[in-house]
This record gives structure tokens, C-alpha cells and sequence, in this order.
């Protein structure tokens, strides 16, 4: 996954794993892998300070022509990019880097500097007593979240195998398995790639099941569960989660599932359900959390689940049938459908106020009124 | 407006499972079947129709039925028969009794306006 992760341009990859486990070892073996010597490293663990991420003012410069000129760091400059102990890093210091994977440039001293293509890897272990809370749009701008485990006794024997064979210096003893440039390359090719229409359905259907709410939980300052009290909903997914994905997940999801085409030559339905148990942990709050993979992994159950039972109920079929003409049979259908699932829902509902104005429905025959669920006023389609 | 690769995805969803409508009759009411035409295109075997009368089973495109199915829907349909004249000839009874019924109520509503106002007649 970790390696899938690169084949896009920009890539962020967070690991997160209880102390001692290789969450540095392998976020280096992964930078020097992809680019050699030209990687660099801010440790949250030392003091860092703004000119050893950003940039510091040449004070000759200033001195002599009064001119302020900025030496923009190493780390900026680099084609690796390796955060250590990123839960430790100063408020300051997040800022900046945060800016930096937003807009692929950084500020210093009214200085814009445009960031170059990158490999950005992270690590952290969120139960360190010494962390800051960093904000969740820092958090979402990571690609993917790799969780790291202590190794069962079998892999204990395998990892004393490769220190002795290496010297017991894993780090130093990898080689650069690629140039960036054949990197840069196999992005190009990835970023070419054409994803089948059912694929993009899917990957854009599990992305709204996790974000969905008949009673818009996103901009109402009730949350789950007290919002889902009463909720029709409230055995379904959207039930369980508390703060609902954002549209990165899909951007994140959509690059995944191009890597693994080009990779292995397709990707199926099936490989989604396992690229997302990497793409959602970090992006998302439930509402009781006891072990965020496993958790995530009985959510996208469910969700297999539901699309199987999409197809058997033809939902999408019918809606293809509706969006050509409004048929009183099939819409009775697709009613049916829609008071079982949010996400079939809001899109009958948009073509419910259609019919209502062209005139071959009533306002009072419409779902939206019979169970009393509106779409937000900037969801509703304009009229043409 | 509808983005091109939404109307893709339908359609591709509605080409691997289709909807069976039945064109003929289209506008008055639809008969939509969810059965999957391209999984099982051509239904070869037969349906036991007993179990789609009782049991509520999906019949496929070829009814066969042996000859003691036959001798039972026979049977079925005799019985109906001799239901349906039995009703009929009750119906008869009951609309010459209703009828006579009639009748009587009008001569007594007759009589007691004559009783209660003689000078009316």
C-alpha cells in the first residue's frame, strides 16, 4: 500500500504505530528507497526551528544591500521529505508543513518559494504522553495511515535474519530502488490511467456512505448520537460515524485505485474495500471507537453488504430509467429503494423537485415531504 | 445538469443488471421484473406452477404441468363452477326475497298512512 501510495505526484503517507516498532526505520527505508541521499528529515522529537523547515534570512544580504534574501531550507528543497514524530512537532512548525501539502509552496519573510514534486513520509505515536493535538485538516492531507504492529514471534526470528545478514543496520545498508525521475515518469503514466465507470461509482458511493446524513450532521452543531435520535437511519452507516469524510478521501482513493490498475493491470470493486481501510482511519471520527481498524473493517462490511444489496434491488438501474423520463411504476420502485439507503435518497429527492416543477408530480406525493427529509438549499438543482 | 461519467456509471450498472420492462404496455402501467435477463437469459427448465399459486414463486417462461396437476387444477375449476351456481341460484332467492320484501313494506307503509290519515284516501 505504502509503495501504491507513491505513484502519485505530492504523496503523503502517515504511520502510526506504539514506540519501538520500525514506524522510523521504515518511513527512511521508504525515503532512501525512492530517493536516495536526497531526503531530509524534521524530528519532532529535537528542537526545530522555522529556518530548519522553511527558510532563514540571509543576514548579509541585508546587512550590506538591504535586501532580504531568503535561504530556503533543505527540507524544502529535498525530494524526501521524512517527518519523525510528527504528534511532537511544534504548532509553528504544523503550520507550516501543513501549508506546504495544501499549496506545494512555503512563506518566509514575504518570499514564496514553490515546492517541487515529492515522497513526504510521517510518523507519529498518538498515545505519546508528550503530544500536541494537531487539527484534523492537518491529519486529512495524508494520503494514507499505515498502523504498524509489534511483530508475532515467527517475524521476530525473520527481523533477526535481515539485521544479521545486513549488519545489523537496516537504514543504511537500502539501496535507491528508483530514481525520482522514473518515479516522476510512472506518475505521469498512473495519472493517464482510465478507471471503468462502475469503479468510480463504487469509489464515489463507499466516500458518500461514510459522509451522508439526512439531517446534515456536517453543518449541524448536534452530533451523532444525539443527532440520530429518532433518525429512520440509525442502524445504518452514517449512524455510526460522527465526524464524516471529506472529498480528499476520494481524490486519495481515486490515486490508489489508478496505482493498483497500473500495478497489476486492474483493480476490482474488492480491491477498494481494502485500499479504504488505509485512506479512512485518519479522516474520520466514529462515534464509539474501541479499535479504529477493526471498527473501520465491520463499517466496510456493512458497506459490502449494501452494495450487494443496491445491485439485487436495481436501484441504479432505476434511476437511470427515471433521469430519462419520470414513470410512476418505476418511480414507486425507487422509492421503495430510497427509504432504505441516504445516498439513493438524496439523489430521488433531487429529481423529485424536478418532476415537481415540470408538473408530473405533486409536492405532497414526494418522499422529501411524505418523510419530511429535505436536501440544504445549495444541494438543491437549479432550475434550467 | 447530469455529469457524463454519473450517466456512464449508470448505465453501465443498468447494462450488468438490467430491468425488464414490458414495452407493449408502457404508459398505462408497467410490469417491471428485476430478474436478471443477462445472467439467465433463456429459462429452459419449467415451473412448477403449484408452488407459484401457493407457495408464491416466480414462474419462469415455460409453465409445464403434469397430468395430475391438471386433474387437480380440473378439479379446482369444477369445484369453482359448481360454487359459482350455487351463488347464483342463492342470489335469485335473495333478490325475489328482497323484492317481496319490497313489496310488503310498501302495502303496510299503505295501510298505516290510510289508519293514521283517512282522509287522505
Amino acid at each position: 500500500m505504502m509503495v501504491l501510495n507513491q505513484l502519485h505526484p505530492r504523496s503523503t503517507t502517515l504511520i502510526r504505530a506504539p514506540r519501538g516498532v520500525g514506524k522510523s526505520t521504515l518511513m527512511l527505508l521508504m525515503l532512501r528507497g525512492v530517493c536516495g541521499d536526497d531526503h531530509v528529515v524534521v524530528s519532532g522529537a529535537s528542537e526545530v526551528k522555522r529556518g530548519e523547515v522553511v527558510g532563514r534570512l540571509h543576514i548579509p544580504s541585508l546587512e550590506k544591500e538591504g535586501i532580504e534574501r531568503v535561504l530556503w531550507a533543505a527540507f524544502t528543497k529535498s525530494k524526501g521529505k521524512g517527518l519523525d514524530e510528527v504528534n511532537r512537532l511544534n504548532p509553528y512548525t504544523t503550520a507550516n508543513i501543513h501549508h506546504l501539502m495544501q499549496f506545494g509552496e512555503v512563506w518566509a519573510y514575504g518570499n514564496r518559494e514553490k515546492v517541487e514534486d515529492y515522497v513526504l513520509v510521517a510518523n507519529e505515536n498518538p498515545t505519546d504522553a508528550t503530544s500536541f493535538v494537531h487539527p484534523p485538516p492537518f491529519y486529512d492531507r495524508f494520503d494514507i495511515c499505515i498502523f504498524l504492529k509489534s511483530l508475532t514471534l515467527s517475524e521476530k526470528f525473520q527481523l533477526q535474519e535481515l539485521l544479521d545478514k545486513y549488519d545489523w543496520n537496516l537504514v543504511e545498508s537500502m539501496p535507491q530502488v528508483l530514481s525520482f525521475e522514473q518515479i516522476e515518469e510512472a506518475r505521469k503514466e498512473v495519472a493517464q490511467v482510465e478507471l471503468d465507470p462502475t469503479l468510480i461509482g463504487n469509489l464515489n458511493l463507499l466516500v458518500r456512505d461514510f459522509q451522508a446524513c439526512i439531517r446534515e450532521k456536517e453543518e449541524s452543531e448536534i452530533k451523532p448520537p444525539t443527532l440520530c435520535e429518532g433518525c429512520h437511519f440509525i442502524r445504518d452507516i452514517c449512524g455510526a460515524i460522527r465526524e464524516p469524510l471529506s472529498e480528499r478521501a476520494t481524490v486519495a482513493l481515486m490515486h490508489l485505485a489508478k496505482a493498483t490498475k497500473w500495478l497489476y493491470g486492474k483493480c476490482e470493486p474488492e480491491d477498494l474495500f481494502r485500499i479504504a481501510l488505509w485512506v479512512l482511519p485518519h479522516r474520520l471520527t466514529l462515534v464509539r471507537t474501541r479499535n479504529i481498524l477493526n471498527d473501520l473493517q465491520d463499517l466496510l462490511e456493512r458497506e459490502r453488504i449494501k452494495t450487494e444489496d443496491r445491485n439485487m434491488r436495481r436501484q441504479w438501474p432505476l434511476l437511470n430509467e427515471l433521469l430519462k423520463e419520470f414513470d410512476r411504476s418505476i418511480y414507486k420502485l425507487a422509492r421503495d429503494a430510497a427509504v432504505e439507503d441516504v445516498a439513493f435518497a438524496e439523489e430521488l429527492i433531487k429529481l423529485e423537485e424536478r418532476w415537481v416543477r415540470e408538473g408530473p408530480l405533486k409536492q405532497d406525493e414526494t418522499l422529501s415531504t411524505q418523510m419530511g427529509w429535505r436536501l440544504s438549499i445549495y444541494r438543491r438543482p437549479r432550475p434550467e | 445538469m447530469v455529469s457524463e461519467k454519473y450517466r456512464r456509471f449508470l448505465e453501465s450498472e443498468t447494462h450488468k443488471n438490467p430491468l425488464k420492462i414490458e414495452s407493449s404496455i408502457k404508459k398505462e402501467h408497467l410490469t417491471i421484473s428485476w430478474a436478471n435477463v443477462k445472467e439467465r437469459p433463456v429459462q429452459t427448465g419449467s415451473s412448477d406452477i403449484i408452488d407459484s399459486i401457493y407457495l408464491g414463486k416466480d414462474m419462469q417462461e415455460t409453465v409445464i404441468m403434469d397430468r395430475r396437476v391438471a386433474a387437480t387444477l380440473q378439479d379446482h375449476l369444477r369445484e369453482l363452477e359448481e360454487e359459482n351456481t350455487r351463488i347464483r341460484r342463492r342470489i335469485k332467492i335473495m333478490k325475489v326475497l328482497i323484492g317481496a320484501f319490497v313489496v310488503i313494506v310498501a302495502l303496510m307503509s299503505l295501510i298505516l298512512l290510510r289508519i293514521n290519515f283517512p282522509r287522505i284516501g
